[in-house]
């Protein structure tokens, strides 16, 4: 185990040492599966966060998971992420079967950047109204209302 | 019956003639003055609170700036009360139950816009999910601050105390006349998102 990598059951985390986030990257939607059963079995037992990051033409959705039970990975928050192409709706495999608590956090991303979590149990809206115009707020190319405040430079 | 200071003789059924006589009196100096000064120390606010503005507002009504003495006592149901206070940022859901309850309360009714979320967005300026104050109902008085001290929210009720004393009509009055069709909750929010 060295400062810049960390390995847990076979799987090698990087790090940011500046941010000092452990991840993974995964390469298609059954690795992503695969990554997180080894993951939970390894004493990753709960999901943090879900997120996306608009990349331009790429989307990189991120799950980031720790542990309570296990005492030297409750220390790291580890962050797998998987790399799709951008379109109005991009499917990924979702992580609720494995980690619960990613059920609301992928409705959240959904509603946000249009990511669609294939066999999810309740794939809705989660905070924004229902009757909300317009889509995925939350990416880059959404349209802003107003114009920009002008600022003295 | 006998004939009206306006010079408008009063005839007829009982009923009609009081209802006539009670609305010139009205619109007379003296009782008008009265029932401003009526208006001026019963500013009840209606208990919503959309935002972090609420806790000044909190704040205010609570014993150490005491803002009852102004005669503003929070109120919990719009049916009993007169004046709103959009308390900071307002989403897309919220600006839809501020409509509802700025409707269900009777007039005349007044509407003070705290803090610079409802003034134009504040740190929220072009988010896809916020309304500001002015496209949601008719404001009167805007009360700059992020957020305002219960000391600006004092001012803000004494400045409406005295635009009450001066005989101006409330915004809602105004812009209802202006508009008498005035948009549901649905339209304005729409109007808003696009």
């Amino acid at each position: 185990m060295t400062a810049a990598s960390r390995v847990i059951t076979g799987i090698t985390f990087t790090t940011d040492e500046a941010k000092g986030i452990f991840e993974v990257e995964a390469s298609d939607g059954a690795h992503l599966l695969d990554l997180a059963t080894r993951l939970k079995a390894a004493g990753f037992d709960h999901c943090l966060s879900v997120t996306a990051e608009d990349l331009g033409d790429r989307l990189a959705v991120l799950w980031h998971i720790s542990s309570y039970i296990n005492r030297e990975l409750s220390n790291m928050n580890a962050q797998i992420k998987l790399i799709v192409s951008k379109s109005d709706n991009v499917e990924v495999p979702t992580l609720t079967g494995i980690w619960e608590s990613a059920n609301f956090l992928e409705r959240e991303t959904y509603e946000m950047f249009g990511v669609v979590f294939k066999g999810h149990p309740d794939m809705r809206r989660l905070l924004l109204p229902d009757d909300f115009a317009g889509k995925w707020p939350m990416r880059k190319d959404f349209p802003l209302k107003k114009t920009p405040w002008r600022v003295q430079k | 019956m006998g004939g009206g200071a306006d010079g408008v003789a009063y005839f007829g059924n009982l009923e009609t003639v009081s209802k006539k006589a009670v609305s010139f009196l009205k619109k007379q100096g003296y009782v008008k003055s009265m029932i401003n000064w009526g208006d001026k120390f019963s500013l009840w606010p209606v208990h919503l609170m959309t935002s972090c503005c609420g806790t000044e507002f909190a704040a205010a009504s609570g014993p150490r700036f005491d803002l009852e003495r102004l005669g503003f006592l929070p109120f919990g149901g719009p049916r009993q009360t007169n004046l709103i206070v959009i308390e900071g940022t307002t989403t897309l859901k919220m600006a839809r139950s501020v409509r509802i309850v700025w409707e269900q309360m009777p007039a005349p009714k007044w509407v003070i816009a705290m803090g610079a979320c409802a003034m134009d967005g504040g740190i929220f300026y072009d988010s896809y999910n916020t309304v500001p104050a002015r496209d949601i109902v008719p404001v009167d008085i805007f009360l700059a601050g992020c957020p305002p001290r219960p000391e600006a929210l004092a001012r803000a009720v004494v400045m409406l105390q005295e635009s009450i004393v001066k005989n101006r009509p409330p915004a809602a009055d105004i812009q209802v006349a202006a508009a008498p069709a005035t948009p549901g909750p649905k339209d304005v929010v729409e109007a808003v998102s696009k």
